[in-house]
């Protein structure tokens, strides 16, 4: 389905007409959304079958939804799927109707608060992706990586897996309190891993993101991805203990997954180690961290969020203390004390605009602010320590409540001795076992190149440096024979 | 049965399922392809959830959607194209079929064309893909329910969440609380271009309690009933043995009892006895994920990771040992009891579903396979290729996978157990990258002295190498399955519901804990 937002704002309206003139609705908003994953899969080994590019695919959907306010102040939502017809319109406020409840913290639908500066930041060629120049683009990936190993004359089996992904996602809001918004985001993202299978084993991992397809760069992350598995030559293991390391960019995007968890929802339900935190010192004064949906460029970017209000810069974090909390419109209307956190965030899905969905409360480009160390200049800075460039299934343990994580260094990880890279560190072989809390507190140097970051499974975009901390608690564990 | 809300009920797959196949073939004789299937879902399902005695949400609504594979080429590469349906979409279900294949050929034809070019470069590894032959069949199944999730009235499951949230909320140390109830009917198509055409539906019914409590510290929970049966497991036909309001006051009063709890300290090498329940997450994690085919041919690494005990073809744990005697692991997609996600008749390529025994007594024997690794493997497909939607590509997924229950009695494993601690329920896990170690907490985790049960302490869990844990393992009699809702893998990331569990197991692990 490839309307344009005209058309999409047309069907909006439409829908928010239809909406408005049906029996016992105080106020209305329609809300209409497409969306075309594409996806393709590298899945390569050098010794057991398979199949290069794994499966070219996609996925699509579009549709609409409607949110009523009922006269009797009871609140409902229904939404029609692959449909932008009347009959749709009837279906999606016949299961609003149906589906209507008393909630009573539901006060009233998002008011009008502006429109964006922010546009046209999407990309035309992601939205009409021609397959066969995408599918030899995805091939660029395997290539690079290949490339690289080629040169290198090593006997060793190699096993190569990871995807390039197109997303085109647009969305129209209208409603009976002044809403009348659109919007359209673009995502082109690449990631590898390379394996090399020597005794210790070998791994590396890259990834490139922007909203364009043109800036994304295949061939560089399939190559870096590889130059970084054969830099893990000869890795050595260390003892468990306590270390001064480096953090590379997607260790800190893997930290903030796991547990930096700032919605007004996580808080009420006491998910999130930052409940009753707000004008703490929570980190060290060098530790700021904003919301900034209008960055070029970057894949968390947004003009709108789903509630048809502009998406605006927030401080989160600003020198080391906890300023804000992320909202929506219904959390910010529920409590007395959930005003004081502006309602910015009422996004459906942190990665796509899902008609389907009710909105949630999702950040947009979660952004660590930069310091000045350059990336050998924090290597000095820790001396003697590890690099650790890939974390694995981060997990909290003590409760959803707690700062506290455990997760297992993957690859991508080295041994600093006297200043420098001394050799990698065996894959698979410390697992982390230490606190969020830490982190903010132990950081002693902030890296001056930060990059977006989107991991497996993971909607939100988070963009940072690399960080260096004074301590950070390892301990040893079996690397198995893989 | 709302008519709005229903519009697709599920016997709209039934009406298009001799359309899509009829369709499917014309293509595939057309095109001379060398395989292509389709899947069409209906699922037809309602909520309401209800949080700190109020009221948030309630729906009820039916999905649908359609997927393609079509495998084609000189070198024979796939392509595959899904998306959801409307209720105006099944009025042109043949057109929407055809133009989804048209697409997947074209995919399968570029993606033939490229992959060619890297064999002719020499690429070493890349093949024109195969498939393990299976019989085709034309089979209708229906997993048996006894209440209709959809016959009781939405209004009545508004009630029953916000009557329990109120009442859980009553209890003296609950901070938060927050109940769904769910329940479903779903109705899938599978048919290929080897004549296959099989209809599948069984129902489901899910509700989630999720638990804050404030007591000397703060804890919090999040749990559910799961069986793939209708509202009979709302009133205590489930793994848990309790109607769902018995089952929420369990969860509150006990995680309002671990808040007051001293929190534990690391021990190594302890002896340790898991619950049925623990030992879901413990199968799950680290047994039933390294079984999967597709992970131990590296086809998952950048996304799930690979399996410890297969290097590559030469060099792997086949046929050797790999736990204790008394470690048998089975995937079983025929088990249809109390915690039987994972079960079914034919897997999403087909399939038809069989019983697996990947572990036994501690030899590594089989893996969990589609019908392309089983001919990678030189072995017959066991029918664990699944897909949580038509429009999501199958991939691997367990079944039931479990411990096979052992000699010993439960009360036996205690009575021998001097100094331990006794793990009670799942929380969360961090595993190794082949699985080759892991990090999982409990629920609750009690001292054993003199094979009496003790105090209770929070914030437990077991840490260990996973082939030396299994070689301690000791197995009770009284297996148990418990469903899991929420097992993530794949790209795009796909959830799928599944079984796991097992008998209580005695073992040697660390204790985490304050070190």
């Amino acid at each position: 389905m490839n309307m344009n937002l005209k058309e999409l704002e047309t069907v909006a309206k439409e829908l928010l007409q239809y909406a408005e003139k049906q029996k016992d609705v105080k106020e209305a908003e329609a809300y209409v959304s497409t969306n075309n994953l594409n996806v393709y899969r590298i899945v390569y080994h050098s010794q057991i079958p398979s199949n290069g590019l794994e499966e070219p695919k996609s996925e699509e959907d579009f549709g609409m939804s409607v949110r009523i306010l009922f006269k009797d102040g009871k609140y409902g939502m229904g939404s029609s799927d692959s449909s932008f017809s009347k009959e749709g319109f009837k279906e999606a406020f016949e299961k609003a109707v149906e589906s209507k409840v008393m909630d009573k913290d539901f006060h009233s639908l998002p008011e009008a608060r502006g429109k964006a500066k922010f546009s046209n930041y999407h990309d035309k060629k992601i939205i009409e992706t021609d397959e066969e120049k995408a599918i030899q683009k995805a091939y660029e990936l395997l290539d690079g990586a290949l490339d690289s190993f080629s040169k290198k004359k090593l006997n060793a089996g190699i096993n190569i897996t990871g995807e390039m992904d197109l997303l085109s996602s647009k969305m129209a809001v209208a409603s009976s309190k002044g809403i009348m918004a659109s919007d359209q985001h673009t995502n082109a993202l690449a990631t590898l891993t390379s394996n090399i299978e020597t005794k210790e084993g070998a791994a590396g991992s890259s990834f490139d993101s922007n909203t364009h397809l043109s800036k994304l760069d295949c061939e560089k992350t399939g190559k870096d991805s590889m130059e970084m598995a054969l830099r893990m030559q000869k890795p050595e293991k260390m003892p468990s203990g306590e270390y001064r390391v480096v953090l590379s960019k997607n260790t800190v995007a893997e930290l903030f997954y796991s547990r930096f968890s700032l919605g007004v929802d996580s808080i009420e339900f006491f998910a999130s180690p930052f409940v009753g935190r707000i004008n703490q010192k929570i980190g060290v004064p060098e530790f700021s961290v904003s919301d900034l949906p209008n960055e070029e460029g970057f894949i968390g970017s947004r003009a709108y969020n789903d509630e048809g209000n502009p998406a605006k810069n927030l401080k989160l974090v600003e020198n080391g203390e906890l300023k804000t909390y992320l909202n929506n419109d219904y959390y910010y209307k529920k409590k007395k004390e959930y005003e004081k956190y502006a309602p910015l965030h009422g996004f459906r899905s942190g990665s796509h605009r899902s008609h389907g969905r009710e909105p949630g409360i999702h950040s947009t480009n979660t952004v660590v602010k930069k310091g000045n160390y350059s990336d050998e200049e924090l290597i000095k800075e820790v001396k003697n320590g590890i690099y650790v460039g890939r974390l694995w299934y981060t997990y909290p343990v003590n409760g959803y409540s707690s700062p506290d994580f455990t997760s297992t260094i993957r690859g991508n990880s080295y041994i600093i001795e006297n200043g420098e890279i001394k050799c990698a560190l065996t894959p698979n072989s410390m697992r982390v076992l230490d606190s969020f809390d830490n982190f903010m507190q132990s950081i002693i140097g902030i890296g001056k190149n930060p990059k977006p970051v989107q991991s497996w499974g993971q909607e939100e975009t988070i963009v940072t440096p690399e960080i260096a901390l004074s301590k950070f608690r390892l301990q040893k564990i079996s690397t198995g024979k893989n | 049965m709302n008519l709005i809300a229903m519009l697709v009920p599920i016997e709209k797959a039934s009406e298009a399922k001799q359309t899509v196949f009829d369709e499917l073939q014309a293509f595939s004789s057309k095109n001379k392809v060398k395989l292509a299937d389709l899947r069409l879902e209906v699922s037809n399902g309602q909520y309401a959830e209800a949080l700190n005695g109020n009221t948030k949400g309630a729906g009820k609504d039916y999905g649908a959607d359609i997927g393609v594979r079509v495998f084609t080429g000189k070198v024979v590469a796939g392509g595959f194209a899904g998306k959801n349906l409307g209720a105006k979409d099944f009025e042109n279900v043949k057109k929407i079929t055809r133009e989804l294949l048209e697409l997947a050929l074209k995919r399968a034809k570029a993606n033939s064309r490229e992959k060619e070019r890297e064999v002719k470069k020499g690429i070493k590894g890349i093949y024109s893909t195969e498939f393990a032959e299976v019989k085709s069949e034309k089979i209708e199944w229906k997993k048996p329910y006894k209440k209709n999730p959809l016959d009781t009235d939405l209004s009545e499951f508004v009630k029953r969440s916000e009557e329990l949230s109120k009442e859980i909320s009553k209890i003296k140390g609950i901070a938060t609380n927050d109940i769904t109830i769910f329940g479903s009917l779903e109705r899938k198509i599978f048919a290929n271009s080897e004549g296959s055409l099989i209809e599948q539906t069984r129902a489901t019914t899910q509700p989630a309690i999720y638990i804050a409590a404030k007591g000397k510290a703060q804890e919090t929970f999040h749990e559910w009933i799961a069986e793939a049966k209708g509202l009979e497991a709302l009133e205590g036909d489930n793994s848990h043995g309790k109607t769902l309001e018995e089952f929420a006051h369990f969860i509150a009063n006990g995680t309002v009892e671990l808040s007051n709890a001293p929190a534990i300290k690391f021990e190594k090498d302890a002896t340790i006895i898991t619950d049925q329940w623990f030992n879901t997450l413990l199968s799950h994690e680290v047994c039933g994920h390294p079984l999967e085919a597709d992970r131990a041919l590296k086809r998952e690494t950048a996304w799930a990771g690979r399996a410890w005990w297969y290097r590559n073809t030469e060099d792997n744990e086949l046929g050797k040992r790999v736990g204790s005697e008394e470690m048998t692991i089975v995937a079983d997609p025929e088990y249809d009891g109390n915690g039987s996600y994972g079960n079914y008749a034919f897997d999403d390529e087909g399939v038809r579903g069989k019983k697996t025994t990947c572990i036994e007594n501690g030899i590594l024997k089989q893996f969990m396979n589609s019908r392309e690794t089983a001919q990678i493997f030189g072995e017959k497909p066991n029918g664990h290729m699944r897909a949580n939607g038509a429009a999501s590509m199958p991939i691997i997924r367990m079944s039931n996978v479990y411990f096979e229950k052992g000699n010993w009695k439960k009360e036996e494993l205690f009575e021998e157990t001097k100094k331990g601690y006794y793990i009670v329920g799942e929380k969360t896990p961090s595993i190794g990258e082949s699985r080759q170690n892991f990090n999982i907490t409990c629920w609750k985790c009690y001292r054993i002295e003199n094979g009496e049960i003790k105090e209770l302490y929070r914030n437990a869990g077991i840490e260990a190498n996973s082939h030396e844990f299994f070689m301690t393992i000791e197995a009770a009699n009284d297996l148990k399955r418990f469903n899991v809702p929420n097992c993530g893998k794949g790209t795009p990331m796909q959830t799928m519901r599944l079984g796991n569990g097992g008998p209580h197991l005695r073992a040697k692990a660390n204790i985490t804990g304050k070190r």
